[in-house]
């Protein structure tokens, strides 16, 4: 499945920040997208979800736009991990993964077999089943992002759009997180779009790669990037420099 | 609970006789049977039913605005019908008689506090078509209740001594003021709310998230919103507008609900909020009675008496509180 975007201007009330000509995301594809602070990556996110209306252009899932879907049919083709969300500390880890299952259930919430068992899937996915029973605000960072990307797993969508998921995390937790998003692309054929500020990262586990450049979205495949002169502008040059033997960013 | 709330008052009837009379056995004696059917019965139902609906509106205004210190209240609801009625009360007295005695009339006072608090509701309800922040309604709420109580602190300095004590006398709450009628209109109202609280459910769950990801998990928030402020509306205008403002029940349950389960789950909290909004109304109410002396206490300050301490009670058992 492709969730596409043509001639995208994104922005609030009415002012665009960046234009995309044209984006393409497919299931079993793992997209970064990168971009200096402010230059609009929560903002492509969110326009993405359906969450904030595009400036201009269109978007569209298996080519039909997602203006069509009705809110809950939207829920079954994205999920998403946001990094911001003010989350209730009265619910426990279960209870928040099982809210997941919320577009496929009746009125009354009720989980089937299948339900359940797509929720335990998912908990072991995420490793999370020693945390069941805990409320959400005693876990770590680390444990709470984990949590959050196992309920987006329960929603069972083609599509998990993850703004900025290693944020808050030390090294080593965000190598298990970006370690865990390449898995689940890959076992689970999912298509998985996240915002990062770890460009040497983004560079070594994704196919496709977003920047976000002086108010234009471009995106190409990772190795496309790392072929061409592009990737040695993104930055002002007075403080970072990016070697190409190493395929790294460095500072001077 | 609900039969000690009937049994006591400033006659006190036995525990045994009032349970006779309630489940309609001979009586034995007929002033009490009176007492009990025309005015004490209806009393401790309208306190069942004012606990569950102020319950239900707090309940959804904190998990609308997620935030521990919203309540039914916030929207300047009260402040409207405060205002309605003290138009009434005291601006009658300004323009002369034939209204005057329009405003002592009890159903003049219910018509004015139900204007008022709708009106405000209208006035929210206009200001949610063109802001789609949360925090801004909840603060555009504060502003209206201010701007409404600095017109009635205006019009009470004005005002003649007796007006004035007529207003304060409602601004008191209390329950004494329902009869059979009043109640069945509560009682559909209150029936009405459930019955959307309970078609809400589900969607409520989702915002415990946030509305963001309400909205991702498909809930069509706009439209949760809009029936979470219609009810919350009806149901706290309603009972303003028959018992006056009732401080801290809709702020102070669904805490003390979320607690004692240690829940923020709504299909927990609304049974919870039911049970626990009735008994300590009918707690509050049993205390207002003063039982065995003929006084009287406002009903607005006992509950405030306990909600408060209660509130910091919890935080300071719980160390963090849940919600």
């Amino acid at each position: 499945m492709e969730l596409k975007a043509d001639h995208l201007g994104i922005g609030y009330s009415g002012k665009q920040i960046a234009f995309a000509d044209r984006l393409e995301l497919n299931t079993g594809q793992l997209t970064g997208i990168i971009g200096i602070n402010g230059s609009g990556k929560s903002t492509l996110l969110k326009t993405l979800e359906g969450n904030l209306r595009p400036i201009s252009g269109e978007i569209s899932i298996g080519d039909r736009s997602i203006m069509d879907f009705k809110q809950s049919e939207l829920a079954k083709m994205m999920s998403m991990v946001s990094s911001r969300s003010s989350i209730s500390s009265a619910l426990t880890v279960e209870e928040i993964i099982r809210l997941g299952r919320q577009p496929y259930t009746n009125w009354f919430g009720k989980l089937s077999k299948t339900d359940k068992r797509i929720v335990e899937k998912a908990i072991n996915t995420l490793q999370v089943s020693d945390l069941k029973l805990r409320y959400f605000d005693r876990l770590s960072d680390g444990q709470k992002q984990r949590v959050m990307i196992a309920r987006a797993l329960a929603q069972d969508t083609p599509f998990i759009l993850l703004d900025e998921p290693v944020t808050h995390l030390d090294m080593y937790h965000q190598s298990v997180v970006f370690d865990l998003l390449r898995t689940i692309t890959r076992k689970n054929n999912k298509g998985i779009i996240f915002s990062s500020h770890q460009i040497n990262v983004v560079l070594d586990i994704c196919d496709e790669l977003i920047v976000i450049d002086e108010a234009a979205i471009y995106q190409r495949s990772v190795q496309h990037w790392l072929e061409g002169d592009a990737l040695k502008g993104l930055f002002p040059s007075d403080h970072i420099r990016f070697d190409e033997a190493t395929r790294r960013f460095r500072l001077k | 609970m609900f039969v000690t709330n009937i049994s006591l008052g400033s006659v006190g009837i036995g525990l045994l006789d009032t349970m006779r009379i309630l489940t309609g056995s001979e009586a034995v004696n007929a002033s009490h049977e009176y007492i009990i059917l025309e005015y004490r019965l209806p009393k401790a139902l309208s306190a069942i039913m004012v606990g569950c609906g102020l319950s239900i509106s707090g309940l959804l205004m904190q998990t609308l605005f997620r935030n521990p210190l919203a309540g039914p209240y916030v929207l300047g609801l009260s402040s409207g019908s405060s205002l309605g009625v003290a138009l009434l009360v005291m601006g009658s007295g300004l323009l002369g008689s034939n209204l005057a005695v329009f405003a002592q009339s009890k159903y003049a006072v219910v018509l004015a506090a139900s204007l008022g608090s709708f009106s405000v509701l209208l006035l929210v309800m206009a200001t949610l078509w063109r802001v789609r922040n949360t925090m801004a309604i909840l603060i555009i709420g504060l502003m209206i209740a201010s701007f409404t109580s600095a017109i009635v602190s205006v019009l009470s300095y004005f005002t003649s001594a007796e007006d004035l004590q007529q207003y304060v006398f409602w601004s008191m709450g209390s329950l004494g003021r329902l009869d059979w009628q009043d109640l069945g209109i509560l009682w559909t109202l209150l029936m009405m709310g459930i019955f959307i609280f309970l078609y809400l459910l589900k969607k409520l769950n989702a915002f415990l998230l946030g509305e963001e990801y309400a909205r991702s998990m498909g809930v069509n928030t706009k439209r949760t919103r809009f029936l979470m402020i219609v009810v919350t509306g009806i149901l706290a205008g309603s009972i303003t507008a028959f018992a006056g403002p009732i401080a801290f029940i809709g702020l102070t349950i669904p805490h003390l609900a979320r607690q004692l389960f240690s829940s923020g789950n709504h299909f927990i909290l609304l049974p919870a909020i039911l049970l626990i909004g009735s008994l300590v109304m009918l707690l509050c109410e049993t205390i207002a009675q003063l039982p065995g002396s003929s006084f009287v206490l406002p009903l607005n300050a006992v509950t405030s008496f306990i909600g408060a301490p209660i509130v910091i009670w919890l935080i300071l058992k719980k160390q963090k509180l849940i919600f």
